[in-house]
């Protein structure tokens, strides 16, 4: 009897510690009462190249802007009826990242979006009420837009043709809390630049598996104390065992993340030289902009300096670690220091992806606001600019 | 990989071990262990330091040039090490009982080793593979070692005014250009002996001391008493550790790097306390200084270890006069300075009304910021960056509170651990670097400095009693022993 009790407790409790974690309110039912499912074929290629497969939607190229983007049409959907989205795709190369998208009915003109979990093979269950606050009103048009993985993938080689196989947007219920959890533990995440500061495991809204676990260790602690009193002189080695067992089940989702982001890596880097994965840089779009500089520039032996400018701090950071050995340094910084007429003569100034700094073709002006430095240009084109400064600056 | 890539690797460590074997030829068990964590770790910096001496004109073959300098100075190190504690392999470590572990403990010790070495084959396979990947490896840490080996000779990084002030001068500058350089030397080795800048291979020593650091811990804590089992489930919950993973696969940050020196300071520290063997304390303090070589918050721990080091060669009736003297000290210098106090390896640190300036911080503002204390509680507690290591440090010291109370090194041990603790929780709650706690930009990997060393107290804690060892005494040699006659 004692034994029933314990069992009914145990579950109990797990039941209640699992399902807040999953967000799943006592009061929602076992199954979805409310559900819209839409298979790949209801979606249209808006952006990129895909046609029907069977039911599914096979997605065979990306747009020349790097994304493909697929839609369908709502019929006014009210977002909190309808919070756990489902979706399924096949083939879905890890080297892409997936963005749904949707419009609301009071703002046609926005478009919303939230970052997935990476579909992978099989179904991923997700919440959008802990993912976004956009996720509310009427909806009126959803959407996936597959995007390189940013700051990660080369985007050259990021793309392989897909299925979109099925979406369905279902209401809170208990049978949704196994999938919930498990993207929400268990979701591929990639490395990011941020991990090196704290770590994202899964997809992590409200789920905290450590914070899930040690709950769970704690209450299942009290309970067995509690009801097992053949154990209480054994309370010790009954702590040890489940912090052991919460530890370890922590670092086999570790293991399986670090083993899901190496798998990334490998995809992308195995196999070749050392020379052409130089090659494969992330931002491939600043490295070439660094082998165009390079060439307009002298040896780093003759002490030529560099100045960078650019809208993203990460994009003149970048091209200043891929210039070395030139001698760089952002042009903000310098011209904040010195006059442009303190420069050394031969001074190059390269504007990327920047449009703070204008070239005035007329007075052969580099302007920005009412900064003025005189420049010959040397190459203009796309994003890049390069000049050399000319001798009388103001 | 070339052959001139493992033969740096091989010179590097063969000169760390070489150099800790001398200091280490006082224990029994787990010599070989800390021999190879040390000798990994240091073998690695010593190399940095050969190279920035002797290689500065010619940084494309760093190593030739520095590697018979280290090798000469690893030898006469050792001989001189060893022959200062000759005789001294001592019989003070109790006998621990290794074969008394139960068959769950052993069964959970081999899966943890297990676990690890798998985790260490992916770790070297990532760093293997990709490019230089997290922001200030590329933006920081490795922009001096690029430079110079591309280069193929030293340059001075200077700040931006004195950069434009200069213009003939070969004079390099960048948001990072006073950062400590001697992880830039530790690359320039590496890359040199790669003979190219190839990232994977100037990264792989990230993979190196992660080794180092577990190896290095497991020997001091069996030195230290632990049994095999106790030392090895204490290995796997350090190595396990989610953020220290993911340092050793985004590899190129400094932050290891402290924590691993601050880790082996405390545990050599401790061993100093416990045993008192000389040799373990010029370990600690040469991993203080370390320490400040390696980041600019390395001076503080520096400053911290320095002082717990000083703090536990006291009298114990003593020790709490003096800090109290030191605190009304530092008060009188305040305001005879005006608020200005000079601090060795900081500088003048200045206090206003609500402003706290340290040269190596910068300039603070004093104010309570609750959502940083709320996002300190959520990387310890919530986050995955630790797993249950936080959840787990208060029942631990509740359990073993006699334990600790009754050893003089774990409490000051503790006490420092606290004191560390203590310093991050108010940079990060009471002045304006709150927001690092708040983006979680910083919170962690300060955190992480002091990690290992929180570890080792608890498992230093969790030992059988009494076999902390007992401290340490010269044994005469098997020939000059007394004849019995």
């Amino acid at each position: 009897m004692r034994s029933l009790l314990l069992a009914i407790a145990l579950i109990a409790m797990w039941l209640l510690v699992l399902g807040s974690a999953a967000g799943v309110p006592w009061s929602a039912p076992l199954s979805s009462h409310a559900t819209v499912s839409l298979n790949g074929q209801d979606f249209r290629p808006l952006v990129g190249a895909g046609v029907e497969d069977g039911t599914a939607l096979g997605v065979g190229a990306i747009a020349s802007d790097g994304y493909a983007l697929q839609t369908t049409s709502l019929n006014k959907l009210r977002a909190a009826d309808l919070p756990v989205l489902r979706y399924q795709f096949e083939d879905f190369p890890r080297t892409l990242e997936l963005v749904l998208v949707f419009r609301r009915a009071d703002a046609p003109e926005d478009v919303q979006t939230v970052a997935l979990p990476w579909p992978g093979d099989g179904g991923v269950a997700f919440d959008l009420r802990t993912a976004t606050e956009a996720w509310r009103g009427e909806i009126i048009e959803l959407g996936f837009a597959e995007y390189a993985t940013s700051q990660l993938v080369p985007p050259s080689i990021a793309f392989r043709p897909f299925r979109l196989v099925s979406a369905r947007l279902q209401s809170v219920a208990w049978s949704a809390a196994p999938a919930l959890l498990r993207s929400g533990w268990f979701g591929y995440r990639p490395w990011s630049q941020s991990a090196v500061n704290a770590v994202a495991q899964g997809t992590e809204g409200t789920t905290s598996m450590p914070l899930t676990l040690a709950l769970g260790a704690v209450m299942t602690f009290a309970i067995l104390a509690w009801l097992r009193r053949e154990w209480r002189g054994r309370l010790l080695q009954l702590a040890l065992v489940l912090a052991a067992l919460a530890w370890m089940a922590l670092d086999l989702r570790g293991l399986d993340d670090l083993w899901a982001k190496h798998a990334l890596t490998t995809s992308i880097y195995s196999g070749k030289s050392w020379q052409e994965r130089a090659r494969l840089q992330p931002d491939e779009d600043v490295a070439g902009f660094a082998q165009l500089s390079r060439q307009q520039s002298s040896s780093p032996s003759a002490g030529q300096r560099v100045l960078i400018a650019s809208d993203s701090v990460y994009k003149m950071l970048r091209l200043i670690y891929f210039l070395l050995p030139l001698n760089t340094a952002p042009l903000e910084t310098a011209i904040a220091n010195a006059s442009p007429s303190s420069f050394p003569p031969d001074t190059l100034i390269v504007i990327c992806a920047g449009t703070a700094w204008q070239y005035d073709g007329a007075a052969s002006m580099l302007r920005s606001g009412t900064r003025a430095v005189p420049v010959t240009p040397l190459f203009v084109g796309g994003e890049l600019g390069i000049y050399r400064l000319r001798r009388g600056g103001s | 990989m070339s052959t001139t890539y493992l033969l740096g690797w091989v010179v590097a460590i063969a000169a760390g071990m070489l150099a800790a074997f001398g200091l280490g030829a006082s224990t029994r068990a787990g010599r070989t262990a800390m021999v190879c964590g040390y000798g990994i770790v240091f073998g690695m910096l010593l190399a940095a330091a050969a190279t920035a001496v002797t290689a500065r004109a010619d940084t494309a073959q760093a190593w030739i040039h520095a590697a018979p300098w280290l090798a000469g100075f690893a030898i006469v190190f050792a001989a001189l090490a060893y022959w200062m504690q000759r005789g001294a392999v001592i019989a003070r470590t109790p006998e621990i009982d290794d074969e008394g572990s139960g068959y769950w403990p052993r069964l959970a010790a081999i899966v943890a080793l297990a676990s690890l070495i798998w985790r260490a084959s992916i770790l070297a396979s990532e760093v293997l593979l990709r490019p230089t990947f997290p922001w200030d490896a590329w933006d920081a840490w490795a922009v001096k070692s690029k430079t110079w080996y591309l280069l193929g000779h030293y340059a001075a990084f200077v700040s931006p005014g004195e950069w434009l002030a200069h213009p003939d001068a070969e004079l390099y500058t960048g948001p990072t250009w006073d950062y400590p350089s001697t992880l830039s030397w530790m690359q320039v080795w590496f890359a040199s002996a790669a003979g190219d800048w190839i990232e994977p291979l100037v990264n792989l020593p990230w993979v190196a001391l992660w080794a180092g650091l577990l190896l290095g811990h497991y020997g001091q804590w069996r030195a230290l008493g632990l049994d095999r089992t106790r030392a090895l489930v204490s290995v796997y919950v350090l190595g396990s550790l989610p953020l220290l993973t993911t340092h050793v696969a985004l590899a190129g940050y400094a932050d290891l790097w402290v924590a691993t020196i601050f880790g082996f300071g405390v545990l050599s520290w401790l061993r100093w306390q416990e045993q008192r063997d000389r040799a373990q304390l010029f370990l600690a303090l040469t991993c203080a200084i370390t320490l400040s070589l390696l980041k600019h918050e390395g001076i503080v721990w520096c400053l911290s270890l320095l002082f717990a080091i000083g703090f536990a060669a006291l009298p114990s009736r003593w020790r709490w006069r003096s800090a109290w003297i030191a605190a009304a000290a530092l008060v009188i210098a305040a305001v005879i300075g005006q608020s200005h106090v000079l601090f060795a390896a900081v500088g003048w640190v200045r206090s206003g009304s609500r402003v706290l300036d340290i040269p190596v911080i910068g300039s603070l503002t004093l104010a309570w910021h609750k959502p940083a204390a709320i996002g300190i509680v959520r990387s310890l507690f919530v986050q995955s960056n630790w797993h249950l290591l936080w959840w787990l440090v208060g029942p631990i010291v509740v359990w073993r509170w006699r334990a600790l109370r009754a050893s003089d090194a774990l409490s000051v041990c503790a006490l420092l651990l606290l004191a560390c603790f203590g310093l991050l929780v108010f940079l990060f709650v009471f002045t304006d670097a709150a927001g690092w706690a708040e983006s979680y930009t910083a919170v962690n990997r300060l955190i992480m400095h002091i990690t290992p060393a929180v570890v080792s107290l608890l498992a230093l804690l969790l030992r059988e009693p009494g076999a902390a060892p007992g401290p340490y005494r010269k044994v005469p040699e098997p020939d000059r022993l007394p004849d019995p006659a």
